[in-house]
């Protein structure tokens, strides 16, 4: 540390190189501090729980046909013969699927008539939704076969059964979520009884802050474009999904839409969040590969200038690693210093975003782990530069004027 | 103190051979103040360089204070550098961003000294070269000879065995230049051994001895500027 002083003494005298990259790396800091917040939230959502068994459910989306006979029936068929598939654990009917970024959406009342208390998604299915799907039920019970009404096509307005997430639960009986069970929640005017509490099940639009707010009905539909969820036993998700088209394909009018695991659905609901994600990612490394550029460039600089200056130094006494940790030194302050403004700076701006914008702030640990970061990137980038450093001979003080 | 024995140096580049040293023998004691002298190209710069452990020598036996110095790695060659040989050059080489204290202190902040050691010959040494006044200005705010002056004082802080002068009044009118010069024999008087390189006779002979440099080759000169070896 013996050369801390004179270096701080040599950047009085001299500023605005030392002050332009210190700018330029409080810049790069915030920048990259951000974008990778960004990033990692952002991943962090994708890689939040569905709350089912992603990995072994799929959907199918068929055609029911009303030449055909009654639609209730045409889909006890196509129920039927999905259950039937070797491998198959269970099958049930659904008017959305998670994610998909189509469905209903509802307020819900505890009084009706009054001002709601939450909201969030709607599906109706059958008893056979939480093995379908592979949800846990924390509290209460599934329907049960008599408590299945039918419906053709707005089953949202029917009184029935429901079944709530348990972040549903706890949004409306905040003081204690079990308070709901058996109690009425109204939507549409019609009274719905929460019989079963389930622990997760995100509604269809992934984006949404009430995507965890989802209530399960207990009335099927049958709808001209037909939706299963269908969940099958570990590693047999390639060979159902080839036994579909034969098992349900049984008359000539039948047509299969599609039919791809619900991961594939989970991954479209989350495309423009991967490409933003790859858009920052690739900001960020061009940015850093722009700064350690910058840093080397300035090393580069600073050090060609003062080539007699570092030959004067060897001259009287400094060793090559004397040399090398005089430059890493200086290089370490200027980052410091950029890294102590771009944490200030990020502080305040924080500050004002979270009142303006309402967005969340970068926190504290991101911004020392960056700063450190940060640090060993500029550290890094003038390591070339310096040790060519090392190399200046101390003889070219006597060479020439 | 110097002890030089069949000492040369040779600068090999693409396959030719430059012999800037031939051999020589050369033994400077404790105490002297030696000019060295010759036209340019003769070898004078190689010859100081290689006396200050700058530049390596080829070949020979080079032993300052009774230390053979070519088995030095890099680290224990600028220790020893720092500690037994003050410089002086012809362009002063102050840091222009450290004021006159900071320059003086450089050198010796490789040294194992704490503050109150280094203030001490700081002030010292300023003072021997009669700037402790103007410890806090910068070495633009100075005349050339009292830039050399602070160049001086930072030779002389460290409490060298040896001082070595490359041209130190090379860029100085005559009046300033003679100012150095009574200051470098002050030093000397005072038991500093000095190598002196200068391209003027009546300098030269100011020392007790000159050894003169010609095509690579060394002769010692007594006063009346008669050759003896």
């Amino acid at each position: 540390m013996r050369d801390f002083l004179p270096i701080v003494k040599t950047f009085k005298k001299k500023k605005t190189t030392p002050i332009l990259l210190a700018f330029q790396i409080a810049v790069t800091f915030m920048v990259l501090v951000n974008a990778i917040y960004m990033i990692s939230e952002r991943n962090d959502l994708i890689a939040s729980p569905v709350g089912v068994d992603i990995k072994n459910t799929l959907t199918v989306i068929t055609n029911l046909s009303d030449e055909h006979g009654d639609l209730i029936n045409q889909l006890e068929d196509d129920l039927l013969a999905l259950k039937n598939i070797h491998g198959v654990i269970n099958a049930a009917p659904m008017t959305a699927l998670p994610l998909e970024g189509w469905g209903a959406y509802i307020e819900f009342k505890l009084v009706p008539d009054e001002e709601y208390v939450a909201f969030g998604g709607y599906f109706g299915s059958n008893e056979d939704v939480i093995d379908a799907l592979g949800l846990t039920l924390v509290a209460g019970e599934n329907f049960s076969p008599s408590d299945i009404q039918t419906a053709e096509r707005d089953g949202i307005y029917k009184p029935a059964k429901i079944l709530i997430t348990r972040a549903l639960a706890e949004k409306i009986s905040p003081d204690n979520w079990r308070d709901i069970l058996g109690k009425n929640i109204y939507f549409y005017k019609e009274p719905h009884e929460v019989i079963g509490i389930i622990e997760r099940l995100q509604n269809a639009w992934s984006s949404w802050s009430a995507v965890e707010y989802t209530v399960i009905s207990s009335v099927r539909e049958s709808n001209h474009s037909q939706r299963y969820i269908v969940r099958v036993e570990p590693d047999q998700m390639d060979y159902v999904i080839k036994a579909i088209p034969e098992a349900l394909l049984t008359h000539a009018y039948k047509r299969i839409e599609t039919i791809e695991p619900l991961s594939e659905v989970k991954k479209r609901s989350y495309q423009e969040d991967l490409a933003t994600n790859q858009l920052l990612t690739s900001v960020c490394i061009g940015l850093t590969i722009i700064t350690l550029f910058g840093i080397l460039g300035q090393a580069k600089f600073t050090i060609n200038r003062r080539i007699k200056h570092i030959g004067t130094r060897r001259a009287l006494g400094a060793s090559k690693s004397q040399v090398v940790r005089y430059f890493m030194l200086e290089n370490a302050i200027i980052s410091t210093i950029g890294v102590v403004i771009g944490i200030l700076t990020a502080i305040i701006l924080n500050n004002q975003f979270v009142e303006l914008l309402a967005i969340t702030p970068v926190p504290l640990n991101f911004l020392l782990f960056g700063a450190i970061a940060i640090v060993l990137l500029g550290q890094i980038a003038v390591a070339y530069p310096v040790s060519q450093a090392a190399k200046v001979s101390p003889a070219i003080t006597t060479r020439g004027a | 103190m110097l002890k030089m024995k069949s000492l040369s140096k040779a600068f090999v580049t693409d396959a030719i051979k430059t012999q800037a040293l031939h051999p020589f023998d050369l033994t400077i004691e404790q105490g002297e103040f030696v000019s060295i002298i010759g036209p340019s190209g003769s070898g004078k710069t190689t010859f100081l360089n290689i006396a200050g452990l700058l530049e390596e020598h080829s070949d020979g036996l080079y032993e300052l204070d009774e230390q053979n110095v070519a088995q030095f790695t890099d680290k224990k060659k600028s220790a020893y550098r720092n500690e037994k040989i003050g410089f002086v050059f012809q362009s002063f080489n102050l840091i222009p961003e450290l004021n006159l204290y900071d320059n003086v202190d450089m050198p010796l902040r490789y040294r194992k000294f704490n503050r109150d050691e280094r203030h001490k010959r700081i002030m010292q040494a300023l003072e021997q070269v009669g700037l402790a006044g103007r410890k806090s200005h910068y070495p633009t705010q100075l005349s050339g000879g009292q830039q050399q002056r602070v160049a001086i004082a930072r030779a002389i802080a460290g409490t060298p065995s040896v001082i070595l002068a490359d041209e130190p009044t090379g860029n100085l009118d005559s009046k300033m230049a003679e100012g150095i010069m009574s200051l470098l024999k002050d030093i000397n008087a005072a038991g500093t051994s000095i190598i002196m390189v200068t391209h003027d006779n009546e300098q030269a002979a100011q020392a007790n001895r000159i050894v003169q440099i010609k095509d690579g080759h060394l002769s010692e000169y007594t006063h009346n500027k008669k050759a003896i070896a």
